[in-house]
């Protein structure tokens, strides 16, 4: 017992991250919307790590994955700044220069 | 889980699905960075609840003490008055239903696995983390700090303003 409830929180971390990526228009929220999917699966890595015998693995994954989200965050902030200036607003709905 | 174990949980648990659920649905976004601050708090705490305090320390400095900052600054200078957080509210019923069921079917399915688990492992230390990050995953562990490099240097450059 133990290792359910934690990977229920994970899943429940992870269906409000999903859908706040889905319905924040904000270029900004979908990203912090995207980070709580991401802790959601970490969270997973780290109960793994803690009720299985391959114990240590799931926490050095997830060291990994902090330092690529924090690249992550550094990228996608960037990209935002620069389609702020490009085209002066962060909407995601209204973001349509690709669009053909 | 027992007793005392249960109710640190369910705290924890609460607290965090209380603040993501502030942080996706509020109507200010400076709020639901503060909300989203309390929500990694709460993961943090979850962390050491699972014996993994390194990790857990880790959480706070990179995330709290980093992530945090960094979109809080990026929201001050994208910031723009009247503009609309969320999406119409059918869009969002429309999403909110096959999220609830994928998160759903997620949850039965982890509730009628039997996973193999082991009762009583101590936590691991420090030490063996690091001896795990210089010998089994060296490679991997170089890769990320050249990704870190190039991705933050890449940051820059796309962030720069352009000369005309």
């Amino acid at each position: 017992m133990g290792l359910e409830y934690y990977l229920a929180l994970s899943a429940i971390f992870f269906g409000i991250g999903l859908y706040g990526a889905l319905t924040r228009r904000n270029a900004v929220a979908v990203l912090l919307s995207i980070e709580i999917m991401l802790n959601g699966a970490t969270l997973n890595l780290v109960s793994f790590s803690r009720f299985t015998p391959a114990k240590s693995t799931g926490q050095v994954f997830t060291l990994f994955i902090m330092a690529v989200a924090a690249a992550e965050v550094a990228v996608g902030l960037a990209l935002v700044f620069a389609l702020y200036r490009a085209a002066k607003t962060v909407d995601v709905d209204e973001i349509d220069m690709l669009r053909g | 889980m027992s007793g005392p174990e249960l109710v640190v949980f369910s705290l924890l648990g609460l607290a965090g699905v209380g603040s993501a659920v502030a942080v996706v649905s509020g109507k200010d976004l400076f709020r639901s960075t503060l909300f989203f601050g309390s929500f990694l708090l709460s993961v943090a705490g979850l962390y050491f609840t699972l014996e993994a305090s390194f990790v857990g320390i880790m959480q706070i400095f990179v995330y709290v003490g980093g992530v945090v900052v960094m979109i809080l600054f990026g929201i001050m200078l994208t910031q723009q008055e009247g503009a609309r957080l969320n999406a119409s509210l059918e869009r969002r019923l429309t999403v909110a239903g096959p999220v609830a069921l994928l998160a759903g079917i997620l949850i039965a399915a982890i509730m009628t696995t039997s996973f193999k688990t082991v009762r009583e492992v101590p936590g691991v230390d420090i030490a063996t983390l690091g001896k795990l990050f210089t010998n089994d995953y060296v490679l991997p562990f170089e890769i990320v700090s050249v990704l870190l490099l190039a991705a933050l240097v890449g940051a820059v450059v796309v962030a720069k303003e352009r000369e005309k």
